[in-house]
């Protein structure tokens, strides 16, 4: 049995390779009463989520937090198979983790994976590195790809990924540190600023986000005439709704619901992707110091620009024609048309810029555990995971030259 | 880690970096601290007529990596102004991605899940204590990411995972100094966003002398004074 694991800072998208997938946030939360709840539980408890307290197995990107982890992945293994039992020792687990994580966090989740676990066979790899797997849309033949570039845009940051032969290219991997989380923030400070505080509501500032904001195909002139995107979002008021909601131009809300007028918030936050400036031009620290102001500050299309340009050169023009997009964060409308736009505008003009279409139903952020199920199918796994014995053989440090990042300093 | 014999013909500047004892007389950096520490390592040694020599791979590499000249490529060393840069970046990237505004909350003592399934809840009442030594100690850690990396012992591996950071905004001295040809790096590479700090629109103001906020109007800059300059 394979059993696939893409272990996301915000979600943990998990199922066997027969199906089906099951989403579990990664994270612990404290309510208001006291309670701490693991996975989704907490999402049921709608009048709870004002103050609510997360406790993330991940820090900035890396998995820190075990004694965090294990709990929710015990939840999750238990929603995934509530009536049969999971033999670890008869399972094949592909598990993946964020690029460059720290060796040290890397090998403890190697040991936890066999030692208290005690899966039989393994396998880990980046989750972009599983999309290439992915049966696209358009393709003639059927996967794997042999030359992609992906661009993941998750909650923690956007991984710009080119991936040959389904191995990472780490020379071109590149970061660009703004992800679901950052425009979460951003988003907090203007609406604090403008409107109201909402410091103590996250999941209010992630719902807001999720269904108002959007990227601009010209942010220019979307600002100029802003007054053409405004839409009103109703807040809670713990009678009629929990969570907030959009008004349309139907809904009739009676005179005393509180709402929020939004206009060019809605597209100045995602607009951090192709102007980081946005970061830090709002607070009175970092506007202030020249070093900041004078730092030439990339973008997402540089970098996209960039990790081409480490490839190898007969591999550029592949990886460009084989754009694939996924992550959480590429839910926000727009993201890949404005890619598609940015990054002709850089490059030389007969150079062909291809976003291969996903297959139809399929979720962006389900991408890499769609790419998982494909690889899995495939003989290769064979070769590439790892067993119990050569685990106990070898050793945790093997595991990771297995497995693990190649230096690019 | 790669540590080869050396080749008869040595080739001064090949990029390889051989170890053995006489190469490690000359890689041996020479700021002080380290001229200290191998002091009084070779003090024992020293009393049977015999120089000491340092076989620590590990321990030569960061001696390396340290004296590098920036100028020769070879070396990740950074300009105080790039540390002070990456500082001041990564410190508002954290302040934004906090979620809440208070601390994060502790797991108390007798946290456990216990799961439904045997197999994986073999030990019920010490859930979270782990099954072997190592995972115990992995299940009970507590620890945050920067005591992870000051335990890390690979510089080199530090550098690749830190320098991916901050690949979106890099001093633009230290990248000259880093290209040995030395061509104009495109400072500006587009027009910078000025946003209004009230209203959002563009601002065609100059910035604030004391705090750097953008205004857009007299309207906005009497508010911006009253309300967020500090």
């Amino acid at each position: 049995m394979h059993l696939i694991i893409d272990n996301g800072s915000y979600n943990i998208k998990a199922g066997f390779a027969s199906g089906p997938l099951l989403k579990v946030q990664n994270t612990l939360t404290k309510t208001k009463d006291g309670i701490i709840h693991i996975g989704n539980e907490h999402i049921a408890h709608t009048n709870l989520h004002s103050g609510i307290l997360f406790k993330r197995p991940y820090e900035q990107g890396h998995l820190t937090s075990w004694e965090t982890e294990k709990a929710i992945w015990d939840y999750t293994i238990d929603q995934l198979t509530p009536q049969k039992e999971l033999d670890p020792a008869e399972t094949h687990l592909t598990l993946t983790e964020a690029p460059f994580q720290l060796p040290q966090l890397s090998i403890n989740t190697d040991q936890i994976v066999f030692e208290e676990y005690g899966f039989n066979e393994y396998y880990r790899c980046p989750a972009a590195s599983l999309v290439p797997w992915v049966d696209f849309e358009d393709n003639s033949k059927t996967a794997p790809n042999d030359f992609m570039l992906v661009i993941d845009s998750g909650y923690n940051a956007t991984w710009i990924i080119p991936v040959l032969y389904q191995t990472v290219y780490w020379q071109g991997v590149r970061k660009l540190p703004v992800g679901g989380k950052l425009l979460n923030g951003i988003l907090k400070e203007l609406i604090s600023f403008r409107h109201y505080d909402v410091l103590e509501e996250p999941i209010l500032i992630n719902t807001i986000k999720e269904q108002t904001c959007f990227l601009a195909q010209d942010f220019n002139k979307a600002l100029a005439s802003r007054d053409k995107y405004m839409c009103e979002f109703i807040l809670p008021d713990f009678k009629t709704t929990m969570t907030g909601y959009l008004r349309d131009k139907n809904t009739v809300i009676s005179p005393d619901t509180q709402s929020l007028k939004l206009l060019d918030e809605r597209f100045t936050v995602p607009e951090s992707l192709y102007h980081p400036e946005i970061i830090f031009d709002n607070n009175s620290t970092t506007a202030n110091s020249g070093l900041v102001q004078n730092s030439p500050i990339k973008n997402l299309t540089d970098l996209v620009v960039e990790s081409i340009m480490a490839c190898p050169e007969t591999a550029r023009p592949l990886l460009l024609a084989n754009i694939s997009i996924v992550g959480g964060s590429a839910y926000i409308p727009n993201f890949t048309n404005r890619l598609v736009l940015e990054i002709t505008k850089e490059l030389p003009l007969h150079w062909f810029v291809r976003v291969r279409q996903a297959p139809k139903d399929s979720k962006l952020d389900e991408m890499s555990w769609m790419g998982g199920v494909g690889l899995t199918n495939d003989e290769i796994i064979n070769d590439v995971s790892i067993s119990k014995k050569e685990y106990f053989e070898h050793g945790s440090n093997w595991c990771q030259k297995q497995f693990g990042f190649k230096n690019t300093v | 880690m790669l540590v080869e014999e050396i080749p008869k013909s040595t080739n001064p500047n090949s990029s390889t970096v051989y170890f053995s004892s006489s190469v490690n007389l000359t890689a041996r950096p020479s700021s002080s601290r380290h001229a200290q520490s191998n002091e009084s390592n070779d003090g024992a040694s020293n009393k049977k007529g015999r120089q000491k020599v340092n076989y620590n791979v590990n321990q030569l590499m960061h001696a390396q990596i340290q004296v590098a000249d920036p100028q020769a490529g070879s070396g990740p060393l950074k300009s105080t102004q790039q540390l002070q840069l990456e500082r001041i970046v990564s410190k508002r990237l954290v302040d934004l991605t906090r979620e809440g505004s208070s601390a994060l909350f502790e797991l108390p003592k007798n946290f456990a899940y216990n799961s439904i399934h045997a197999s994986l809840d073999k030990n019920s009442k010490s859930a979270r204590l782990g099954n072997t030594p190592t995972t115990k100690r992995i299940l009970s850690a507590r620890r945050n990411l920067n005591l992870y990396f000051e335990e890390e012992r690979n510089l080199i591996s530090i550098n690749s995972i830190l320098g991916q950071n901050y690949q979106f905004i890099t001093d633009s001295e230290w990248e000259q100094a880093k290209s040995k040809v030395r061509k104009p790096v495109a400072r500006r590479l587009r027009p910078r966003l000025k946003l209004c700090c009230i209203c959002g629109s563009n601002s065609s103001y100059s910035r604030c002398h004391t705090c750097g906020l953008f205004s857009c109007s007299v309207r906005c800059n009497n508010l911006h004074n009253e309300l967020r300059c500090v």
